[in-house]
C-alpha cells in the first residue's frame, strides 16, 4: 500500500489515502468516492420520513441493541466510553450507501486513515473495530425501521470463504521505498438493503495498487449527514451547503436563525479568500467581511448543524457533542433553532450530550414538542453496550426535577 | 448537582423536610435498609422564584422522571411516603390517582401493601405518616418526641395556640400539627428559633432537638424494614 504526502495531511476534507485510479463500473477506489466532503459527510437521496425502530448487533461495543419509538430530535447521552459515538455511527453507516465512511469515521476519532505497517495489518485495523470485540467471524447488522413502510439495512462482514494470499506492498521505512510481501486477507463486504433502491453490495478488495471498491453503487436513498465532536468543520463544505440554500432562494430561514443568534451579524455571504470559498460575515465594526469560522466557533458550529440539517430534509443529521462552543446563554434558543430547522424540513437528528446545563435549557422545547424528542440512555457494561429509550417528557421531568439522566 | 439513583429500593417522598427525616433515620439507626429519596422539586420554579408545588400532587410526575434515571438499574420497589394530612386513607386514593398518572405503574391496593412487580413496574408501596389510622404528618411525629422530654411544653403550647384570636388548634389536623412544631421550634430551640423542618436534622455545632432514636420515630423505622423485606 502506497502511502503520500496527501495521506499525511491533517485535513480530512480531503481524506485520500489510497492510490488514486480512475474509477469504473465495478470498481471505485476510495478517496474518490467521495468528493469535498468534510468532517460533516452528506449523502444525497430523498424519501425517507423517520427512522422509528432500529437495531444495532456486532457493531463496536453493540452486541445487540433494539430500539423503538426514535423520534425527531433524539439526545443521546451515556458515560464516556459508553458506546453514544459508535451509536451515532452506527446510524450513519447505515444510512448511507459509501464505503469510505469506515475510513472517514476513523479520521473523526483522531486515527490514521491509512494505518502504517504490513498490508494485512492496514487492511485488518481498517475493518476489525467496526466488529464487537473483534470478533470478525460474525457480521455486523445494522437495519433501520421508518415510517411509512421505509426500511433499510446493512450487513457488513468479511467474506468468509474467500481467504487469498496476494502479493501486497508495505512502506519500506523511512526511506519511502516499496518492499514487496504477501499478506492474507478476506474480502470485506458492505451490503445495503433498501426497498427504494436496488440492493448495494460492495467488495473491498486489497491489491497491489491499493484497496479497491467492487460492486456498483446507488445513492442511498435517505439523506444524512455527521459532524463529529473533535473534526473543524470545513468551511469550504458549510459553503457550499450555504451556496445550495441560497441558489434556491432558501437562505433567509438560515440567515435569520444565524442573526437571531448573533445579533452583531449584518450580512452573511459566501466568498472566495486563497482560493476556498468560505462562509463569510460582516460586523458593524469591521472594514471588511470575515470568515464566520474567525468570527465566532459558536456560530460556525450552528451554521454546521443548521445547514446540514437543511441539507439532509427527511434525511438524518447525526451530531456528536451537541453542545460544543456555545455558551450558556444561548442553550435555549439553540434548541429551539434547531427544533424549528428539524421540523421544517422533517429531519431526524441524533445528537450526543454531555452538558446538563445544556439539556436543562432543552426543557421547555422538550415540554412543548414532547412528541418530537427522546432521551436515549446507552450504558456500558462489562464491554458491552445497551441503549434504552425514554420519551420526551419522561426525560424532561427527570431533568427538571434534578434527576441524574445521563446514566 | 444532579440526583443519581443508584439503590434497589426508592423512597419517594414529598419534600426536603421528609427527606431530611428519612435521611438521617437511615443513617443513624443500624442495619437499615439503603433507599434513595427523590422528592419532586421543579428547578423551573426554584429558578423563577415560584413556590414549589412539590408534595403528593406531584408523584405521578416523579414516578415518570425517576423511570428515566433508574432505567437501567434493577429497582425493586418505590415506596411512596405522604402526610396522613386530614385522612390517611383519602391520600391514599390521591396517591393511587397519581401512581395512575404514571403509565406503567401497578397501583396498590391498599395502604401498607404492596402491588405486583411487572416488566413495567417495580413494587410500589404507599405508607404515610404519623401512621395509617391517624391524620397529621412528620411535624406530627416531631411534636410527640419534643413532648416527650418536656411534657411542661404542652399547656403552654396549647395556650398560645388557642390565645386571642389564635385558633391553630382548631385547624385541620395536619395544619395545628405544624402550628404545634414551629411554636416549640420558636419557644425552646435557642441556636436557631426559626429553624425548619428541612434543617432539623442538621447539626452545625448546634445540639439537635430531638433525638433520631427516639421511640416514636419506631414505627417508621418498622415499616420502612418491613417494605425492604417483602420487596425481598
Amino acid at each position: 500500500m502506497q502511502r503520500n504526502s496527501q495521506e499525511k495531511s491533517a485535513d480530512a476534507g480531503a481524506p485520500v489515502w489510497l492510490d488514486s485510479q480512475p474509477p469504473s463500473q465495478s470498481a471505485i477506489v476510495l478517496g474518490t468516492a467521495l468528493t469535498g466532503q468534510s468532517p460533516s459527510v452528506v449523502s444525497r437521496s430523498a424519501g425517507y420520513r423517520m427512522i422509528e425502530s432500529l437495531e444495532i448487533e456486532n457493531f463496536r461495543p453493540f452486541k445487540k441493541a433494539e430500539l423503538s419509538g426514535l423520534k425527531r430530535v433524539n439526545i443521546v447521552v451515556g458515560d464516556n466510553s459508553s458506546g453514544k459515538t459508535a451509536f451515532l455511527e452506527a446510524i450513519f453507516l447505515a444510512s448511507a450507501s459509501n464505503p469510505q465512511i469506515p475510513i472517514t469515521l476513523r479520521q473523526w476519532r483522531g486515527l490514521e486513515a491509512s494505518p502504517i505497517g504490513t498490508t494485512t495489518d492496514v487492511y485488518d485495523a481498517l475493518w476489525n473495530n467496526l466488529f464487537n470485540n473483534f470478533d470478525r467471524s460474525k457480521t455486523i447488522n445494522i437495519a433501520m425501521h421508518g415510517s411509512e413502510n421505509d426500511s433499510r439495512s446493512l450487513a457488513m462482514f468479511f467474506r468468509q470463504e474467500a481467504e487469498l494470499t496476494l502479493p501486497l506492498k508495505q512502506n519500506g521505512g523511512a526511506t519511502g521505498e516499496l518492499k514487496p510481501s504477501t499478506g492474507i486477507y478476506q474480502p470485506f463486504v458492505f451490503h445495503w438493503k433498501s426497498p427504494a433502491t436496488p440492493d448495494v453490495i460492495l467488495t473491498m478488495r486489497s491489491t497491489a495498487s491499493g484497496l479497491q471498491v467492487e460492486g456498483i453503487m446507488h445513492e442511498s436513498s435517505m439523506r444524512s449527514a455527521f459532524i463529529p465532536a473533535h473534526a473543524q468543520t470545513s468551511n469550504q463544505y458549510t459553503a457550499n451547503l450555504f451556496s445550495s440554500l441560497s441558489k434556491q432562494n432558501k437562505e433567509l430561514e438560515f440567515v435569520s436563525a444565524l442573526k437571531l443568534q448573533f445579533p452583531s451579524i449584518q450580512t452573511v455571504s459566501v466568498e472566495l479568500e486563497a482560493a476556498a470559498s468560505a462562509i463569510f460575515v460582516s460586523l458593524p465594526w469591521l472594514k471588511q467581511k470575515i470568515p464566520l469560522a474567525l468570527y465566532s466557533n459558536a456560530a460556525s458550529n450552528l451554521a454546521s448543524i443548521l445547514l446540514n440539517i437543511s441539507a439532509s430534509p427527511r434525511g438524518i443529521v447525526c451530531v456528536d457533542e451537541i453542545e460544543n462552543g456555545f455558551h450558556y446563554k444561548r442553550h435555549s434558543s439553540v434548541w429551539e433553532q434547531i427544533y424549528n430547522f428539524a421540523d421544517v424540513y422533517e429531519t431526524q437528528v441524533f445528537a450526543t450530550c454531555h452538558s446538563l446545563e445544556f439539556l436543562r435549557a432543552g426543557v421547555p422545547v422538550v415540554r412543548k414538542n414532547h412528541g418530537d424528542f427522546c432521551l436515549i440512555q446507552v450504558l456500558q457494561e462489562g464491554g458491552i453496550s445497551r441503549a434504552r429509550i425514554n420519551q420526551g417528557l419522561d426525560a424532561a421531568d427527570a431533568i427538571e426535577h434534578g434527576l441524574e439522566v445521563r446514566s | 448537582m444532579a440526583i443519581t439513583l443508584t439503590e434497589e429500593l426508592v423512597l419517594l417522598c414529598e419534600g426536603q423536610a421528609d427527606k431530611a427525616f428519612f435521611t438521617t433515620l437511615l443513617r443513624e439507626r443500624s442495619a437499615m435498609p439503603k433507599f434513595n429519596i427523590p422528592f419532586p422539586e421543579s428547578r423551573a420554579e426554584l429558578e423563577d422564584g415560584r413556590e414549589p408545588l412539590g408534595g403528593r400532587d406531584n408523584f405521578g410526575v416523579m414516578l415518570r422522571a425517576i423511570r428515566v434515571p433508574l432505567g437501567f438499574r434493577n429497582v425493586k420497589g418505590v415506596l411512596i411516603v405522604a402526610d396522613s394530612a386530614d385522612n390517611p386513607e383519602k391520600t391514599f386514593e390521591l396517591i393511587c390517582d397519581q401512581i395512575k398518572m404514571a403509565p406503567g405503574y401497578e397501583v396498590p391496593g391498599a395502604l401498607c401493601e404492596l402491588s405486583e412487580r411487572t416488566d413495567t413496574s417495580p413494587h410500589v408501596g404507599v405508607m404515610t405518616i404519623p401512621d395509617e389510622s391517624n391524620p397529621g404528618g412528620i411535624e406530627t411525629v416531631y411534636a410527640r418526641e419534643i413532648l416527650e422530654t418536656r411534657d411542661w411544653l404542652a399547656g403552654c403550647i396549647k395556650s398560645f395556640l388557642s390565645c386571642g384570636e389564635i385558633h391553630a388548634l382548631d385547624w385541620p389536623p395536619e395544619k395545628a400539627d405544624k402550628a404545634r412544631f414551629h411554636s416549640m421550634v420558636a419557644a425552646i430551640y435557642e441556636s436557631d428559633p426559626s429553624r425548619a423542618a428541612s434543617m432539623i436534622w442538621k447539626r452545625r455545632g448546634a445540639t439537635l432537638l430531638m433525638d433520631i432514636n427516639a421511640q416514636c420515630f419506631d414505627s417508621i423505622e418498622q415499616r420502612l424494614r418491613s417494605f425492604a423485606s417483602q420487596v425481598g
